[in-house]
């Protein structure tokens, strides 16, 4: 409807002018008849006295052109003349436009993505009230057996909340996995956070409905509460607001709903679910196992910060006995405090940065290629221009024609730029979402639009100059007496052009270099073993309920009967439990061990290794090669002392050259969690990769699942990681299993089902983001360059035809013409190769964060880099460089 | 003939069609002829200045115009002055009157 009220008011005002024409030709008609009259009257014949009126009168038409003037009507007709002209310049070459507006839309767009992507995740503020002043604290130590980084400590911060100057509010979380049950629905697998109630004073929010926890209910044997999500409320709860007060049972615990979180709160993760108090009890002050975060004071800065707590964190020797002063110095243990945004993106920062750097050159690069192929068309049209401005056009009026172009040019390139922009930003979060993290807050809105007009701006700038400059410097004598032959001889232009090319192939070398390091690295880190072999195995998770499964014997005895079943399953080869699988995200539980008979010096930490959990049959499923002794047994459960696993590194950090199997290890410090009993080590295992594939194990000790009676239930099996090795597909096995498990208790969720090879893909999902980003920037890059390389030559020998087809009439062969052009090209992309890599190798350092296994000069992505550029400017130059040689010399000289 | 000789001066023309049109609603041409006629012979009136000023003079809506048919049953776009018209023409006769008195001054002292 809106289109043809456009419409209408538009053919009204075209209407308008035309009627103002019509009268004043009109008039101007009128005027002429009456002096023709008035000399008629004085006895001349008509015909004279027309001729004379006509005469008198002057030339109609520069009357009404300056009357047009005078309406004011000129600049803006003149403006829409000259689009309408400049449109159908365009339509006439529609190669040219083509190449430009889909340069320009490469370039624009690439930019709008990456920049909507960096301006979500790296410079939006987090949706928190006063979100610069949030913190995450962790520790630093000196490496060695402990990892450089420590998450927060109860006991640490048991100190800080009350000697510390610098915040506002401390508090710490920690999340996990639990099952809820109860009510009509099905029981569901969540995932849970447990956390101070003082973490809704450092986030500043508050719940859309209810309540926060009150401070009994944060404190030690206090009543059980809960809040839950808005999405949890929606979708179990049916939005049923009277859910506060009630209860559900979060893993055999009875809670009662105190609070709803609004839609938008998503702390610390979108995944997170529920939310319990952390009820920290003073009496039993934990090592650094939870995470810690914190409101600053207005105005100190996380650096002020961390000096503060440094110096309270000696205190904590006072309060617990795990951590003596000298164990934090020798161990080298310090407070670090950073914005909590980092936390969030994490390594993802920097990929981000150097991505949107691609991205920019590959901007540059597009405008090179603009300005390069204007720089063509105005060189062919110097001829026309001489002509116009020998006739008379004014030079400012041609430079306004040129701009015109350009202008649409930009229109269109950016309007089509933004577009791919938004297609590929509204496809990123439905492609991978967990590609990059706060995915849920990249939009294409008005900031990242203001910015590419910005940019855009600046583009035009770069390339629009650029002709129009050389258009003044036409003079139209020379031109019109030298014709094209006069152009092609000139050698400043020619060069100009030329520089321009080997510029852009040197910027197309980056991209180009950054994303085969990439690819590299991506290629190393698939080659990483894990560890164990992931393919055919299917996994997933159920969790017991303390009210069901009360004694440990009871959930022992669940899952061996499960397991059981499981095996007894037709192309089931082998099957197991963990706690956690490796490479699924969660935190390793990382602790001190001690070995019996080897004393470490006194106020160092013993070496820190992975707290693991298997049940026999979990390392043949896994297919975790076993390289000494033997494997766990069921037996092992019920042992007095219990038997344990270690891997390879675990054994070689802890016993040294002593012979692993009859060692006897202990984990804990003495006095932390109770003291366990001394375990035996029964075997040695392959080392796995747990945390993340780019890192090194750090070496583990596997427990068998209940290696004694009588342990709390967090220690044990209350949730468990199934692995399942078989050669059908999940789609085949998993109503089995599902089956066999409503026989024996159907109250329980089957949950986080997935193969292994998707738990390992994921581990490489951050790596996989920027290969993929770094690719797109290659392939643009490498494209534009292409297209540069092919234009610039495509003309040069255009503009040679002549002086070739003399070369041909003097003897010259298809085949020395060929080389030559060749020669020409491939010494073109040569020398821009060239410069491309040495910038590569002064950038390296910025490639340095996103690689894994290879150096940033790593010489096969060097050679690979060098083959396709100089295989791409090869193709490029090859289709110039043919037509040249089949050049018919008697067509050429004519050819003007 | 010295073409030039016959032209207003440079600004005088919105004045003298503004004193023109004062009298009656006129046609363009009939302008020409009045200035003509009136100034002898001495002022005529360029139609490639003529037509702009008519433009001028109604984009400041000093005049407007209609299409009425002239006594010989010809279509004629009609010219007359406006209030505003007949404000602006007593401001102009006025400045002209200083100006030529101040160009006679300087003549007779010089």
């Amino acid at each position: 409807m809106r289109g043809t009220r456009r419409l209408v008011m538009w053919l009204q005002a075209l209407a308008a002018k035309r009627r103002v024409e019509r009268e004043l030709d009109e008039e101007m008609r009128f005027h002429i008849e009456m002096e023709a009259e008035k000399h008629a009257r004085r006895g001349v014949p008509p015909s004279e006295a027309r001729r004379r009126a006509r005469v008198a009168f002057g030339s109609v038409e520069s009357h009404k052109e300056a009357m047009r003037e005078g309406r004011g009507a000129r600049g803006i007709e003149r403006t829409a003349f000259d689009l309408r002209f400049a449109g159908r310049q365009l339509r006439k070459t529609p190669g040219f436009t083509v190449a430009a507006v889909l340069t320009l839309a490469l370039g624009i767009g690439g930019n709008a993505a990456v920049f909507s992507v960096v301006h979500g995740v790296l410079l939006r503020p987090l949706a928190y009230a006063e979100a610069d002043r949030i913190v995450s604290i962790t520790h630093l130590t000196r490496g060695g057996s402990l990892p450089e980084r420590l998450p927060s400590s109860s006991a640490a911060h048991f100190v800080y909340e009350s000697g510390n100057r610098t915040f506002e509010t401390l508090a710490l979380y920690t999340t996990w996995h639990g099952a809820l049950t109860g009510g009509d629905a099905q029981p569901e697998w969540v995932n849970v956070v447990t956390a101070q109630r003082t973490l809704f004073d450092v986030l500043r929010v508050r719940p859309a409905l209810g309540r926060v926890f009150a401070a009994e209910e944060d404190a030690p044997h206090g009543p059980q509460v809960v809040i839950i999500g808005d999405a949890l409320w929606r979708t179990r709860y049916g939005a049923d607001p009277a859910i506060i007060g009630r209860t559900l049972t979060l893993d055999g615990v009875v809670r009662e709903v105190v609070g709803i979180m609004p839609a938008a709160f998503a702390f610390p993760t979108p995944e997170a679910q529920l939310w319990v108090p952390l009820r920290r009890d003073p009496n039993d002050l934990s090592g650094f196992n939870v995470s810690g975060i914190g409101r600053l004071r207005p105005g100190v800065t996380p650096e002020d910060a961390a000096r503060d707590l440094a110096a309270i964190l000696p205190r904590v020797a006072t309060v617990v006995d795990f951590l003596s002063l000298a164990t934090l110095r020798d161990a080298g243990i310090r407070p670090d405090v950073r914005p909590y945004l980092d936390e969030v993106v994490g390594r993802v920062r920097s990929v981000l940065w150097t991505l949107w750097a691609m991205m920019a050159l590959v901007l540059l690069i597009a405008c090179v290629n603009v300005a390069s192929l204007l720089l063509v068309r105005a060189e062919a049209r110097r001829r026309e221009v001489a002509l116009r401005i020998a006739l008379g056009a004014e030079r400012g009026h041609l430079l306004a024609q040129s701009l015109a172009e350009s202008a649409m040019l930009l229109f269109a390139g950016s309007t089509a730029g933004i577009l791919l922009a938004w297609g590929a930003v509204g496809l990123l979060p439905r492609v991978a979402p967990s590609l990059l993290p706060r995915s849920g807050d990249i939009r294409l809105d008005a900031v990242v639009i203001a910015v590419t007009t910005l940019i855009a701006a600046a583009v035009a700038v770069v390339f629009g100059v650029v002709p129009v400059a050389r258009n003044r410097a036409v003079a139209p004598s020379s031109m019109l007496r030298g014709g094209d032959r006069a152009a092609t001889s000139d050698r400043h232009s020619g060069r100009l052009r030329q520089l321009l090319v080997v510029a852009q192939v040197a910027m197309a070398t980056i991209p180009l270099v950054g994303s085969g390091l990439v690819l590299r690295s991506f290629q190393k880190l698939s080659a990483v073993d894990p560890g164990f072999r992931p393919d055919g195995v299917l996994t997933f998770r159920i969790a017991l309920t303390e009210a069901d499964y009360p004694k440990s014997a009871d959930v022992a005895r669940f899952h061996y009967a499960f397991l059981d079943r499981i095996r007894a399953l037709p192309g089931v080869t082998a099957a197991g439990a963990t706690r956690r699988l490796p490479l699924a995200g969660s935190n390793a539980e990382m602790d001190p061990v001690r070995v019996e008979g080897r004393v470490f010096p006194p106020n160092t930490l013993p070496p820190l290794t992975e707290m693991r959990v298997a049940t026999p049959g979990y390392f043949e499923a896994m297919g975790i090669p076993k390289l000494e002794g033997r494997l766990l047994e069921r037996s092992d459960t019920d042992h007095r002392t219990g038997a344990v696993l270690l891997t390879e590194t675990a054994a070689r950090k802890l016993l040294a050259s002593r012979p692993g199997i009859g060692a006897r290890v202990a984990h804990g410090l003495p006095q932390v969690r109770g003291e366990r009993p001394w375990s035996d080590v029964v075997g040695v295992v392959g080392d796995v990769r747990g945390v993340s594939l780019d890192e090194e194990p750090m070496g583990a000790v596997y427990y068998a699942m209940i290696n004694r009676p009588g342990v709390d239930m967090d220690w044990l099996a209350g949730s468990m990681a199934y692995v399942v090795r078989s050669p059908l597909p999940p789609t085949t096995l998993l109503p089995l299993i599902r089956r066999e498990l409503a026989q024996l208790d159907p109250a329980i969720p089957l949950a986080e089902t997935r193969t292994l090879s998707s738990v390992v893909e994921e581990g490489r999902s951050g790596m996989r983001f920027s290969m993929i980003g770094f690719a797109v920037a290659a392939v643009i890059g490498l494209f534009m360059g292409a297209i540069g390389l092919y234009g610039v030559l495509s003309y040069v020998t255009a503009q040679r035809t002549r002086e070739i087809g003399v070369r041909m009439a003097l003897g010259a062969t298809p085949s020395s013409v060929r080389v030559g052009v060749l020669r020409r090209g491939i010494a073109v992309s040569a020398a821009g190769l060239a410069i491309g890599l040495v910038a590569a190798f002064a950038l390296r350092r910025m490639a340095t964060p996103m690689l894994y296994g290879i150096t940033p000069t790593d010489p096969l992505t060097m050679l690979a880099v060098a083959a396709v550029l100089l295989g791409v400017g090869a193709v490029a130059t090859w289709l110039p460089a043919r037509r040249a040689a089949r050049l018919d010399p008697v067509r050429a000289l004519r050819w003007e | 003939m010295g073409e030039s000789s016959n032209e207003p001066l440079r600004g005088t023309i919105d004045l003298l069609v503004l004193r023109t049109l004062s009298l009656a609603p006129m046609h363009g041409w009939g302008i020409t002829q009045r200035i003509q006629q009136v100034t002898d012979g001495v002022l005529e009136v360029n139609q490639g200045s003529l037509y702009p000023a008519l433009q001028r003079l109604e984009q400041k809506e000093w005049i407007d115009s209609e299409w009425r048919v002239t006594d010989n049953n010809r279509r004629a776009k009609y010219y007359r002055l406006t209030p505003l018209g007949k404000k602006a023409l007593g401001a102009e006769t006025q400045s002209w009157r200083r100006h030529v008195l101040a160009v006679e001054q300087l003549l007779r002292t010089t």
